[in-house]
Order: C-alpha cells, then structure tokens, then sequence
C-alpha cells in the first residue's frame, strides 16, 4: 500500500489555482526531494497531505484514507515547517515533552542527543530562540519522531553549514536504521541531492516531474564542443538551454545517451557530462516557463 | 481518550502562564483591597464588597482565548486534529472551572472565618453571590468561568478561521443583533416586563442555569466552527 496516493489532486483559494490536477504516489521507505519554486504549490500539498487543508477536488488518501481529520493516519506523520507556531509560553523542554506525547514513535534519546548536537538551550522560551535554533528545534522533533511519514518543509532556516551538515548525517544515519518516507522540501537542491531518491519537482501547481533522482541524473546531459557538430549531435533531441562562447557551444539535452552515442560524441570533440541535480531541476523548470 | 489527555497537556505545561498569571493579578487585587479598606478608618457596613475577584474571571477568559490563538496551530502542526484538540479544550476549561471554583469556596471560608481578614473585607463572599450551600457555593464560583471562557474561546475560533476582518464582522453583527433588541423593547414598552422577569427567576437559574446554558451553546458553536478552520 502507498503511503500516500493523489488522483487529479487540485487546490484552489477563490481565485488562485495553487494545485493542480497532481497525480502521483509516496511509498513506504523511500527519501523524497518535494522541489519547485517558490509558489509551485510545495507547501500547498504538503498541508493537504497532513490534514491542514481542504481538498478542492481529486482523490487523496493518506495510509488508505482520507487525511482530513483522520487521527490515526495524522498520528503517522509528523509536518516540520519553517512557519510552524509556538506558543509563546512554551519553552524548549515544554515542545520536547509535548512532542514526546504526541508521537508514538518518540525516541526520547536521540531527541536529547540532538538537543545536545544542536546546543539547544532547553529552558529558552522558543519565541526567544534565534531563527537558527527555531530550526534545530523543528529538525530535532522531525528526527525524534520517527513518523512512518516525516516532512521536511524548508527546515534548514537560519541554520549554518556545519548544523545543516549535521541534520543530513543524522536523517541518514537514523533513517538507515529506522527506514521510513521522507520528503524533503527544499531551495538547497544540490545540498540534499545525494539524500534524495525520488524527485517530484512542481511547477505553478502542476507536477512536472516525476522520477527516481538517478534516472533524472542521466536524463539531463551537457554536451561541449565546436558549433558546427554540437547541432548536429543534439539532432531531435530537446534542447533546454543553449550557451555560445566564441566557436565553442554548450547545450542542455534531455534524454539517456547509450553507449555508441557516448563513443561517437567523443570521437566527434563534443564533452558530455551529466549535469546537477539542480542545474538539471532549472532546466526543465525554466523549458516549461518558456514554453508558455 | 488517552490522545485527549494528551493533547490537554498543551494547555498545562506551561502553567505558569495558565495558573501564574490569573492567580496572581486576583492576589494582587486583593491585597491591594485589604490595604485599602484597612486604611479606611470607619468603613460603612455593607460597604466593605468589592469587584476585585473579577479580575481573575476574566484574565481566565484571556488565557482560554490566547491559548486558542496560539496553542491551535501548534497542534495542527504536531498532527492533532481539530476535533481532539477542541475536546481537549473543554476538558481543560471544565476541569479547571471546578477546581477553581473549589478553590474560592475554600478561600470564602477562609474569608469567613478570619472575619474578612480582620477587617470585614468582603472579597470572595460577594453579595447575592454567596449562597449558604457549599456545593452550590462551588457552582455558583464555576459556571461564570465556563460563561466567560466558552465565550471567549468561540470568539477566538471565530478569529482562528475567519481572520480580523471575519471577527469584527461578528463583533459588528452582535451589536446589531442585540442593539436591534434593545430598540424593539424599548419601542413596545417591554423593559417593565424583562425586569419583572428577570427578578422572578430563581438566584440559581441566574447564577448558574442560564450562564451554563449560554456556555453550552458558546462550546458546541466552537466546535462547530473549529472543524473548517486551518491555523
């Protein structure tokens, strides 16, 4: 069974279309790259799928049902977000242990142990602590709860390299002994794309692609060499971007190379590498934008 | 059940705020109202009540509806829904409700005994209000908290999901609603009437009967506009 499941998902506020007509699947134990402008409707479906938001029409079905106020599937599923509310009375230790309530998962340990790795001040009053910290806390409940269905939403605000480093050793560390669906929600493409084994990436609510991150790797390709048998090569395939530099052109192509075209770019000068995560993310958002 | 005691907790872990605060400006209130009256020479019989225990009903309320601002979207986001944690809510009001109405009977007793802490100070046995049935006593201290708090948490569902312009649209149409009335009873002479039955109602129906009555419908209005609401 899917962990989630969305048919022809669509969200409108009155005059805005934030989603629209989504199909795709989360299953169980995979680490997703949710990725997408601001705007694409990242967030938009990451509240549908946890219960925060009315569906408009479509199907949509969060451990076989229905998230809407559906306890024990919401239970399953722990939302990090940079947004998220504290009350301003409570202090570090009051959202741990409410956390620890709330989730049946709770690790209380590695929750420690995270507060320790993230210097977390656990008597600080949340709204006291700086935007970095507010992170860590999210990050360190995102972690600890163990939910079978974890989402990361921009968690990394505020944080510096070296704790943003240390979330990512710790998810996979932890995730490699407590398998579950993640789903990472980020701008910092290239920074989680050895994490991320799935990529839905969205674009004005509509999802674009829909790939394992490998695959998308090698979909994605630039090729260099002398202008006169860079078109040539390029031949039928879709172009995403086009450079020149003197005699020397660059281009984006989508699609896998086989071995015999790999040899006959060689033999023809041309240099093909497989472009980043990222770079191969802004292609494809940007081909679609110019499309319109 | 267990997931409602839970998320009750939200509510109570930081309970200084909770407790501290209401607690604490009715202290203060009173002992301001014992240096006061005990600087009065001669106070005039009868005249040594005073409104200082309003305080804490309402810095109560303040708190239930602060805690429906703030406390809300936190559960939403920690994955609770809306129907547990509003439960969790009234749990918490009601609980709370008695306990503190315990707790002034207790303090009117105090108050008693000690002859208005030696000064005829009549801060917790307020006139018409104290009853000479404990139990009663007790309710009679806790359905005005329930009155006040479910008024004031369904205001701040309202707030919740239909934002400020959505909560002085309400406020608008409660004036209206009631200003309306007013005229109407003051058009067809109706005034003699209500004061006539106003002062026929039982003590119990008006300290306790109907404000409970209104809390009831004020929570059930609650948990009916909660349902939609995204924090």
């Amino acid at each position: 069974m899917s962990v989630v499941a969305a048919v022809g998902l669509t969200k409108r506020y009155r005059d805005v279309t934030a989603l629209e007509d989504v199909t795709f699947t989360l299953e169980e134990n995979a680490i997703y790259g949710l990725l997408g402008r601001n705007g694409a409707g990242k967030t938009t479906l990451m509240q549908l799928i946890t219960g925060q938001n009315s569906v408009t029409s479509g199907d949509l079905t969060l451990f076989g049902g229905r998230p809407y106020e559906n306890e024990q599937a919401l239970m399953k599923v722990v939302f990090i977000k940079e947004s998220q509310k504290y009350p301003s009375a409570y202090r570090v230790k009051h959202v741990l242990t409410l956390a620890g309530r709330l989730f049946p998962n709770w690790d209380e340990e590695f929750a420690q142990s995270l507060v320790d790795d993230f210097n977390l001040p656990r008597k600080r009053e949340v709204r006291k602590l700086s935007r970095g910290m507010t992170s860590a806390l999210g990050v360190t409940i995102g972690l600890a709860a163990r939910a079978p269905l974890t989402f990361f939403d921009e968690p990394y605000l505020g944080l510096d390299a070296v704790a943003r480093q240390l979330f990512y050793d710790r998810l996979l560390s932890d995730y490699a002994e407590h398998p579950r669906t993640v789903v990472l929600s980020t701008h910092l493409i290239d920074e989680v794309a050895d994490l991320i084994e799935h990529v839905l990436l969205l674009d004005r609510g509509k999802l674009l692609l829909d790939a394992p991150s490998e695959e998308l790797r090698g979909e994605v390709m630039d090729a260099t060499g002398p202008a006169g048998v860079i078109d040539e090569f390029a031949g039928s395939r879709t172009v995403l971007h086009r450079e020149q530099l003197g005699g020397t052109v660059r281009v984006t192509l989508r699609g896998s190379f086989d071995n015999a075209e790999r040899l006959r770019a060689k033999k023809l000068g041309i240099d093909l590498e497989p472009v980043s995560l990222q770079q191969a993310v802004v292609r494809l958002t940007m081909e679609r934008n110019t499309d319109r | 059940m267990k997931r409602i005691l839970d998320v009750a907790r939200l509510h109570n872990v930081a309970w200084v705020a909770q407790l501290g605060w209401p607690w604490g400006i009715m202290a203060t209130s009173l002992v301001i109202n014992i240096l006061l009256f005990a600087s009065i020479d001669e106070a005039a019989p009868g005249k040594t009540s005073t409104g200082g225990l309003s305080s804490l009903y309402i810095t109560t309320a303040i708190v239930a509806a602060i805690s429906i601002s703030q406390v809300f979207p936190f559960a939403l986001g920690m994955g609770v829904t809306r129907r547990t944690f509003y439960l969790a809510t009234v749990l918490v009001n009601v609980v709370q409700a008695v306990v503190y109405g315990v707790l002034l009977y207790l303090l009117n007793l105090i108050e008693g005994g000690t002859g208005g802490f030696g000064i005829g100070l009549h801060f917790f046995r307020v006139p018409y209000v104290d009853v000479s049935n404990g139990l009663l006593q007790v309710a009679v201290y806790a359905v005005p908290f329930l009155f006040l708090n479910f008024l004031a948490i369904f205001a701040a569902v309202w707030y919740v999901r239909y934002g400020t312009n959505g909560f002085f649209a309400l406020a608008t149409a409660t004036i209206l609603v009631l200003g309306l009335l007013a005229v109407l009873v003051t058009w067809q002479g109706w005034w003699g009437d209500v004061w006539h039955w106003l002062s026929t109602q039982h003590q119990i129906s008006l300290l306790v009967g109907w404000p409970a009555l209104v809390a009831a419908v004020a929570a059930l209005g609650g948990m009916a506009a909660i349902r939609r609401a995204n924090a």
